[in-house]
Formats: structure tokens, sequence, C-alpha cells
């Protein structure tokens, strides 16, 4: 086994190339929090500009297929890419672009060719944003007990119903959603997905503040989310996905990538700065990393931190060597989010009230312990409750003599890969 | 990066796979259990016929010198089957520590004949009422060069030809017929008290650059290997017992809370396996692999404890019938926990090598 990334000279030379880029391309400011509404909505701006120059590059969806504007990049380069950026506080893309990366997989594989060549481009090369929208007032886990009707009108279907908890701020350009096609049939074969518009009319938007939210307002990318209203929205047939009343099929690839399917490698960025926390600030005298029961919680922190890591890196692994998986994506959400949850509790009682404050003076971590207790919580949520989660377990085990559930399809590429490596 | 086994890897775990099929049935070690017999002393042939009984030792010595992956998968698959042994004892915590003295022929005709099955030799490490503080902490004094004193929750002592025992100054290897011992009771594996009364303990092996809790890096790995085996088999167990144990007309694996239980052992057994397959790597890699090797046994204890307890509750009562064969896991996860520290001076150790 070999669970570090090696890096090859052709590798290095990309990460030059990239650095070199970033240096030229990322305007100063990108990773301050903005305090006012005029600077939250000028950085969106610079962060989409900066996503579309990142997008000429083919560096915007780094995996996405050249020939429909992704970058037709490899693993090696991918992570490459992934790391410079994430050192200078960014993702890829650099802005919440939650349809953009959940659609343009299911569209992946569940397209047609024409939709593919519509479809992916603008999200590839950052010309548009996309939201998913799936939560509903009366449907958040039970996701097929979904209202929002898509009734087929002629050349048009047209959407009735709502959409909750969505998206962050400054909108979006297409929305990737589900909606009811056929409202007498059975569950999980009476719905459909869809690629809308945003500025189709009768599309209407409400904002949404939750416990994440820096403040109320539009400055928060994190904690600001939307109420979506779809009142006789006619949406032109082609932008149906996978087929009509097909979407619980699309709907197990969509889910896949967002219950952490993909995996990453990152190293918690909150263990990093409780880490540093600890060496440098004072407590009693000393640094608090030197008072022996801080020292047993930070080890018992790191060591529940290692579990989730370890988890993510091994998913990471099985996607691009093409691996077949089954619970592996859920169990990762699963233990994310509960470890997230546990982990407010644990700094807290390692910092003391220095854990609750954004205080400038006082607050811990220059805040950032004080937004963790706050996404913590918030986190639970998202993407399926962990209630959720240990039911797709379940089933992708095979546990109650059910035959074991496959994990929702990812698409070729990973399979591409593997083959390559092997080559 | 590339977490796949290799060629090599598989054939290991599978032979060891096909061993306990072979040689060590459930129903067979039920009966041991129940008959009070601790291991079977004919295993220790095939153990050294099949090499595992030098897996860590180096080739100088007659050892196969395994990386510490391939070293894991071996007890990986034993702990599986719930195979008693002294295995781990002999040859893996006394190798470790052996590979910790300074080089002297002694040492190395040690590892020979660890190697080629002639020798088990059984770390006789703790001291009656005291907590553990690392091997350093354990030794025992010396009056005219004889030893004298108790080592208690020695694993395997019955079968020792040889304990290694810490003395002030050393570690000394000391003739089993020279000590007596005495099996403790109780939900605990195979664990002695072991009673040295005048031994003339020789030439002593003396310490190397690192020190002893250093040197049983590998050792750590392997035991959380072991755990990760028996956690293994303990969620086949109970997704099997899920899917056929019929309640209210229905599996009970259907019921969430009993699904819970199994997604809770699921979670304990992951987090601790790909612990100990990254420590693995790092002592391979030489990327600090005494820290992450504390990380995997500290979660590999506490994992098995939390596994077998899920195990428990999906089974019931059936679960803690001897006969069944889920007490064997139940009663390895309670014995290694502690084994080679608790997993907080486990971590407290990892804290000290991370650097922090």
């Amino acid at each position: 086994m070999e669970f570090e990334l090696k890096y090859t000279p052709a590798q290095e030379a990309f990460r030059q190339e990239v650095t070199a880029w970033l240096a030229a391309n990322v305007p100063d400011g990108v990773a301050v929090r903005p305090r006012t509404f005029e600077e939250s909505y000028a950085l969106y701006l610079k962060k989409r500009a900066l996503g579309r120059a990142l997008g000429v590059k083919g560096w915007l969806y780094p995996s996405g297929e050249k020939e429909y504007g992704g970058g037709g990049l490899g693993l090696d380069q991918i992570v490459v890419l992934e790391e410079e950026t994430a050192r200078l506080g960014l993702g890829l893309p650099p802005y919440y672009d939650s349809g953009g990366k959940m659609g343009a997989a299911s569209i992946r594989v569940w397209g047609t060719e024409d939709q593919k060549k519509r479809f992916l481009p603008p999200i590839y090369t950052g010309a548009v944003r996309s939201w998913q929208l799936l939560t509903e007032p009366t449907a958040g886990s039970d996701l097929a007990g979904i209202k929002m009707t898509a009734i087929r009108d002629g050349d048009v279907y047209v959407f009735n119903g709502q959409k909750i908890y969505i998206g962050s701020h400054h909108g979006a350009d297409r929305y990737w959603t589900i909606a009811v096609t056929d409202p007498k049939g059975k569950r999980h074969q009476n719905v459909s997905w869809f690629m809308i518009d945003s500025a189709t009319p009768g599309i209407t938007t409400q904002p949404l503040y939750m416990l994440s939210a820096q403040s109320e307002g539009e400055t928060d990318e994190f904690g600001h989310k939307n109420i979506i209203f779809f009142d006789n929205v006619r949406v032109p047939a082609d932008c149906l996905v996978g087929g009509e009343n097909n979407g619980w099929k699309v709907a197990s690839t969509h889910l896949e990538v967002e219950h952490s399917g993909q995996g990453n490698i990152r190293t918690n960025p909150v263990w990093i700065a409780l880490l540093a926390h600890c060496r440098t600030q004072m407590r009693d005298g000393r640094p608090i990393i030197e008072d022996p029961e801080a020292r047993e919680k930070l080890a018992e922190i790191y060591s529940r931190l290692e579990a989730v890591r370890l988890l993510s890196t091994r998913n990471f692994w099985m996607v691009y060597a093409g691996e077949k998986r089954s619970y592996h994506g859920s169990q990762t959400s699963y233990l994310r989010k509960t470890t997230n949850l546990w982990l407010t509790k644990a700094i807290h009682d390692l910092l003391g009230p220095e854990a609750l404050t954004s205080d400038a003076l006082y607050g811990a971590m220059g805040g950032i312990a004080e937004m963790q207790q706050r996404r913590g919580i918030v986190e639970q949520h998202p993407g399926g409750t962990t209630d959720i989660q240990r039911v797709v377990i379940a089933r992708r085990l095979g546990v109650g003599a059910r035959e074991p559930q496959q994990a929702g399809r990812l698409g070729e590429e990973g399979m591409a890969r593997k083959a390559a490596v092997e080559a | 990066m590339d977490l796949s086994l290799s060629d090599s890897q598989v054939l290991i775990r599978d032979s060891v796979r096909i061993f306990v099929q072979r040689h060590v049935p459930r129903a067979e070690l039920v009966r041991q259990a129940g008959a009070g017999e601790v291991w079977d002393p004919a295993w220790q042939t095939l153990f050294a016929e099949a090499g595992w009984t030098g897996a860590l030792v180096p080739a100088s010595c007659g050892g196969l010198e395994l990386d510490p992956l391939s070293a894991a998968l071996i007890f990986e698959e034993l702990g599986r089957g719930a195979v008693p042994s002294p295995l781990l004892a002999s040859s893996a915590m006394s190798v470790g520590l052996l590979l910790g003295c300074a080089e002297s022929e002694q040492r190395d005709a040690a590892l020979t004949a660890i190697a080629d099955g002639t020798m088990i030799l059984i770390p006789a490490l703790r001291q009656p009422a005291s907590s553990w503080k690392g091997v350093a902490a354990t030794g025992s004094s010396l009056v005219d060069g004889l030893l004298t004193g108790v080592k208690v929750f020695v694993p395997f002592a019955a079968a020792a030809t040889h304990f290694l025992v810490t003395v002030e100054g050393g570690l000394a290897i000391v003739p089993a017929e020279a000590a007596s011992v005495r099996l403790l009771g109780g939900f605990i594996q195979a664990a002695y008290e072991v009673t040295f009364s005048g031994v003339a303990v020789g030439a002593l092996l003396r310490p190397g650059a690192v020190s002893f809790d250093h040197s049983l890096s590998v050792a750590r790995i392997v035991a959380a290997a072991y755990q990760v085996g028996g956690m293994m088999e303990m969620l086949d167990m109970s997704v099997a017992h899920s899917n056929t144990r019929v309640q209210f007309g229905t599996p009970i694996g259907r019921f969430q809370r009993v699904q819970d239980h199994i997604i809770r052992l699921l979670n304990a057994m992951d987090a601790a396996k790909w612990a100990v397959y990254e420590a693995a790597w790092a002592i391979e890699s030489g990327r600090n692999g005494v820290g992450r090797s504390y990380l995997a046994c500290s979660t590999a204890c506490d994992s098995a404890i939390e596994a077998a307890n899920a195990a428990h509750e999906v089974h019931a009562a059936i679960g803690s019938d001897p006969r069944f064969g889920l007490t064997l896991y139940t009663r390895i996860s309670r014995s290694m926990y502690e084994l080679l520290g608790s997993p907080g001076w486990q971590r407290r150790q990892m804290a000290d090598a991370m650097g922090w």
C-alpha cells in the first residue's frame, strides 16, 4: 500500500505552472470573510471571474471531459490543482456550485449527448452557477415524498411547488432539481430530474438565514439559504435528464456524490487551526498544549478526526482506482457529521468559553472555534441526515435479508483511470 | 497512492485463512475454551513451517523479515479466526523487544530460535499493583544477579519455552522451567502470574539506541490487526444473524435499532483497520510510524470493545452462550485492551511521538 501521493517530475512541473497562474490570477482578499453586503457581492463577482478564468484553463472542473469544456485531467494533475487552490483558501469551483458539481456528475451518466453538449460546457467553463434543489417543506430525508409537480404540457413541463434550504447568497443561473412527473404513479417511479434556467418566469426566491450564517444578510456564503417558489413555471421538455419517471435512478448518482462517495485526502482545517492555537495560546502561564489534560483531549480529538480522514482517503482511492464501492460514501458522511457534532463539545471542553465567542479579543482560533460550534450543528442535515446515512449503509450491507444495494453510478472515469494506471 | 494489497500480501492473507479454516474451526475453539484448554501446541509446528514464527525476524536470523503490513495480515486472519496462540507475544512483542536491544550473539540466537519455532519467548513485563508506564518502568531488581519477583497478566505463559524479563539494565532471557506459572481465572484470555524465585539471569541484553516502547511499534500494529480481524468476523456474524433471526415475523435486520448496532460495529472496525494499514505503511516508508502505531493500537483497543458490545446487542441472548462462539471474540476484546498499555496511555505517547 502507498498512502501518499507521489509527485512525478511532470506533476511538479504542472505544480509550477499552477502556482504561477494562481499568483497572477487570484485576486487579493478572496479568503477574507466579508462584513457588508457590498463587500460580499464584490467578493462574489471576483470569485465568479476567477471561476471563468479557471474554466478557460480547464481547471474549474478539471475531471470533466475536454470535449464538454472540462479539463480532461487525470488524478495526478487534479490533486495538484486541489492542493494549490486549497493553499489559498479556495475550493474548486471557488464558489458554492452544488448543482454544477452534482448535476454535472449525474448528466455525465444519465444525459443524452445533446444534453451533455448543452448543459456541461457552461458549468465546466464557469459561465453559469448552478444550485441543486431537493428539499421541500414536507420532504427532507424522504426525497421520494416530494410534492413539487412537473406536468407535461406539449413541449414543456409546468412546475408548481417550492424547494427550501437551497444554495447560498447572490443567486444562481441554473437549478438542478427533481419533481413529480406522474402524480398517480408509484413512489420512486413517478419522479424526474431537470436542469432549469433560473430566469424562467414564475420562479421567485426568498432568503433564509441558518445558524451558520455569520450575520443576517447577504454576506455569508455558508449560512445563507433560500426558499424557491415555482408558480406555473414552463420548462422546455428537453431539460428533462435521464428520462421521464426515471428520476430515482438519476438520484442514485446524484446522492452518491452528495454522500461523500468521492472522498478526499485533506486534513481537517479545524484540526490544523486547533493544534496551532494550542501550541501558541498561553493559559495558566504556559502554552495550552503543555497542560497534560489538554494534551490528552487533543490526542482524543486527533484520533477521532483521523478515522474520518482515513476513510475519506479510502473513498478517494476507491473512486479513482475504479474499485467497487458499497456503503463507503454514506459511512464517511455519517462519521464526518457525527464527529463534527462531537467535536463541538470536545473543543468546548478543551478551550472553554473562548470557543463560543467570535470576539476579536477573546475568541479562540480567530473565530474558527466559534464558527465550528455552529457549523457542527448545521452540517448534520445537508446531503441526508445521519439517520438516512445509516439506512443507506444498512441496505448496502444487505442487512435485513435484503439483496445488498449497489452504490450509485459515478461514471466510467474511475475504470478508465484504473486501466491507465495498470497500463 | 495505491491502497490495494500486493499479490504476495494477498497470498499470505489467503494462506493464513486456509490454515484457520482447516485447523481451527470455531467449534474446536469453543470446545477448547469449554475444556479449559488455552491453545493447541501442535499449531506451533505449523506456524514455524509457514514461516509465521519468524515473520518479523530479520532474514539474517532465519526469519521472513516481512514488511509490517504483510505481518499484520497474518495476525488479522488469526484474529478473524479468534486463534489463541503465543504467536503475538513471542513473534511480535518479544521480537520487537529483542530488535530494540543492542546487537549481540545472544540476541541473534534468540531471534533465530524464535524464527525456527524452537523457542517460544514470552515477555513477562507487568508488575503487580502497578499501572502501565511503558516497558522501561517494568524492570525488576536483581539481588546478587538473581531474579526474584512476580510478573502478572503474562500472556500464554504456559506455552513459553523462555521468558523475556525486564530487569534493571536490560532484558533477561530466562528458561521457562526456572519459573512457576499460574493461570488467572475469569474473563481474560490466557493470562498468567509468573513467579521467579532466585533465578540466575546470566548476561543481560542491553538496550539499543531507541526505547523499548519505540521498538514495539510493529508489535502494536500487528496486535491491532489481530483485533481488526476479530471485528471483521463479528461483523459477518452480526449481519448473518440479523438476516436469519426472525422476530415479530421479520428478520431482525429490518429493525433500524438492530441496523444501528451493526453500523456501530462496522464503523469501529473500519476506523481501526485503516489506522492499522496506514501505520504499517508509515513504518515501512519512514513517516512517523511510531506515532501512527500508537494511533492504530489505541483505536483498535477502543474499537474492539465497541464492536463486541454492538455484536452482543445484535445477537441478544444467544451471543452470551459460550457455545455460540461470539464470546471468544468478546473475551479477546477485553483481554487485549491494555496488553500494550491502555488506549489513553497510548494516545499520550502518540502526542509525544507526533512532536506536539
